[in-house]
């Protein structure tokens, strides 16, 4: 099954690096009906949770090339819908944890977590900034990129 | 016996800014990148790094959002939220028996990057 998905990822891979190629956007493969793309947006939610579980990735490279290929989103309306479908998982996350006293370490707080974020901080701040210039078919190269990159490492772990 | 976990702001700055620009970039939270920098480069155990990682993820995704909702126009977005709506809930239907629990070796870190606990 773990093959079955490595596959299907690097497939999703080359697909997006394909289309950023390409001169015009793809539609999405769903009919508009807001029912059906209701339904389907539940399924692969679901679908999406099992695997990445199983695979222990985080979700965001599996939801965006999602909304790209079935729900015929922009690739940076995606990356932002993606952002928002990730943070009640990661918050029911860092809840469950601190429930679980993973954070009574102060200094793993103060120096780790503390300067980390401000360097994510920064990054996502600084190419934030910048995100609306950037071609779109760059963003989907690096995705396409990173997907097979993620999918190849999985396979040697 | 595991080597002591290394406590270096600097560092963590350092691996934290290239990782946040994914999410800036693309929208990634970047988890699956930062766990082996928690537990290779800075020692953590596996449950501690997973929840650490989490929590700094947290970060990344807030201020990515912040920053993205500011830079990008919102109508798109918009546009999809019963989209976005319906996979929470369906990420939200997962079965326990789907859940899986922490190695403290973390010999394998690509398991259990969120659920486990």
């Amino acid at each position: 099954l773990e093959r079955i998905i490595l596959v299907l990822l690097v497939v999703v891979g080359t697909g997006l690096i394909v289309e950023a190629f390409l001169p015009q956007e793809v539609p999405g493969l769903l009919p508009d009906a807001l029912a059906a793309r209701v339904l389907a947006a539940l399924l692969f939610g679901l679908g999406i949770g099992l695997v990445s579980n199983l695979l222990g990735v985080a979700g965001g490279e599996l939801i965006i090339p999602t909304l790209l290929f079935a729900f015929g989103a922009d690739v940076k309306a995606a990356g932002t819908a993606s952002l928002l479908i990730s943070l009640p998982t990661v918050g029911v996350g860092v809840v469950r944890h601190a429930r679980l006293k993973a954070f009574d370490e102060r200094l793993d707080l103060t120096q780790t977590v503390a300067p980390m974020g401000v360097g994510s901080v920064i990054g996502a701040v600084a190419v934030g900034l910048l995100v609306g210039l950037v071609p779109a078919a760059a963003l989907k190269l690096v995705l396409g990129v990173i997907l097979i990159v993620s999918a190849v490492r999985i396979f040697q772990g | 016996m595991q080597p002591p976990v290394r406590h270096s702001p600097k560092l963590a700055a350092v691996y934290g800014a290239p990782i946040g620009l994914l999410g800036g970039l693309i929208g990634l939270g970047g988890a699956e990148f930062r766990l082996p920098v928690l537990a290779g480069v800075f020692g953590y155990r596996a449950r501690r790094a997973v929840a650490l990682n989490l929590a700094i993820s947290l970060i990344t995704v807030v201020s990515a959002l912040l920053i993205r909702a500011g830079t990008l126009s919102v109508a798109p977005v918009v546009a999809l939220l019963p989209v976005v709506i319906a996979m929470i809930a369906g990420r939200s239907l997962q079965p326990t028996w789907a859940r899986r629990s922490c190695t403290e070796s973390l010999s394998s870190y690509w398991s259990g990057l969120f659920s486990c606990c």
